[in-house]
């Protein structure tokens, strides 16, 4: 389970998750609540130095996560432009890249595994019942365990249109998948109760 | 309670797993994706309550940096980007689309599914979208409207595809219909 953990290590790796994301909330509200319109690109300046002092290669991986970010900013930016709110849509493309180039940040160093463990943490001390925690990990562990079992269906769906039709399968895949899912869904439930007691 | 478990958590994996699908482009060169279709299939299929369970479970995944919106996109990043007011949508969208399918005495039916399709999959979630952009852009609300608007065709032919896909579906699997 690595998502969008980045798999050569660096010191951020090793920082606390719980530690990233307070850090992660602080940055984004104060560059968000900051009123003037450089802030955000002092912020995304300062996300990248510190991305460069992790490692040139960490700073090439920030960057190409905001090649699709950049774009939008550059059409936020350009509307408010047109719109003769120069400040502002300098103040709104730094904001959206620093905190989208910061909350990437954690992503990268960070597994999955931990920011769960990290919620699990908070929600324990929210007090909700452990029944619901237990619940929701099952829940994840379900989705990530057939994610890739769906897609392989998916696959073998669509070599069973090729092998009988000529034209594309796209859309047509969807019943057979849904249908399959869900009885899937209810041999994964029948096994489960076969095996052990949800709460 | 197991099978709402292990349904909900299969339809968040056939969210994503619809993002994997290769998108359409249409005429206006707008391009449409699967993975809004099953935000409407998990309200029509489990109802309002699962439906939006389900969404969130999906969102939760790639808000934990999992790739699974459609072109590979994770992370806390997406939840800061203009389209926020969509993400918080699809799970409001999930809830109406099966409450307004609900409403009707056959639920297994077209008009039933493509109605809560409508109502949840386009209307609630374009609002949201529209509210999201709103807000994250800082323009009004009429301009952001503006930029919704050319998906709308798109979110039509989608819905389209989902009420067909819910009767057929129902029409297998008639049995699930109590239990779903």
């Amino acid at each position: 389970m690595i998502g969008a953990l980045s798999a050569r290590p660096t010191a951020l790796h090793r920082v606390s998750a719980g530690v990233k994301l307070v850090v992660l909330c602080v940055f984004c509200t104060g560059v968000s609540m900051a009123g003037w319109p450089g802030a955000g690109w002092v912020g995304l300046a300062c996300v990248l130095l510190g991305g460069l002092a992790l490692g040139p290669w960490f700073a090439g991986l920030i960057l190409r996560d905001l090649k699709g970010p950049a774009f939008i900013a550059a059409l936020i930016f350009g509307f408010q432009w047109v719109a003769g709110r120069f400040d502002l849509g300098v103040s709104l493309a730094g904001t959206l890249l620093a905190c989208i180039s910061a909350a990437m940040m954690l992503s990268r160093t960070t597994s999955p595994a931990e920011l769960l463990d990290v919620i699990d943490g908070w929600l324990a001390r929210l007090r909700l019942p452990r029944k619901y925690r237990q619940r929701l990990a099952l829940a994840i562990a379900l989705t990530l365990r057939f994610i890739p079992a769906i897609s392989g269906r998916a696959d073998v769906l669509r070599l069973a249109h090729l092998a009988r039709s000529p034209k594309r399968a796209g859309w047509r895949l969807v019943t057979p998948l849904a249908i399959g899912t869900l009885d899937e869904a209810d041999q994964a439930a029948d096994a489960l109760r076969a095996r052990a007691h949800i709460e | 309670m197991e099978k709402h478990l292990t349904r909900i958590a299969l339809f968040a994996a056939l969210i994503a797993a619809l993002g994997l699908l290769p998108k359409l482009t249409l005429t206006s060169g707008i391009p449409i994706t699967a993975q809004s279709m099953g935000i409407m299939l998990a309200g029509t299929i489990l109802g309002a309550r699962n439906g939006a369970l389900s969404v969130l479970l999906f969102l939760f995944l790639v808000a934990l940096g999992l790739p699974l919106l459609a072109g590979g996109r994770g992370g806390l990043g997406v939840f800061f980007g203009p389209t926020l007011g969509y993400l918080i949508g699809f799970a409001i969208g999930a809830y109406v689309t099966g409450l307004v399918a609900e409403r009707f005495t056959n639920r297994m039916s077209f008009v039933a599914a493509l109605s809560g399709a409508v109502v949840g999959g386009i209307v609630v979630v374009t609002i949201c979208g529209i509210i999201g952009m709103a807000v994250m852009m800082d323009v009004s609300l009429v301009t952001a409207t503006g930029f919704a608007l050319p998906f709308i065709p798109g979110d039509l032919i989608k819905a389209g595809i989902t009420a067909a896909i819910t009767a057929a579906f129902w029409k297998a699997r008639p049995s699930l219909a109590n239990a779903a």
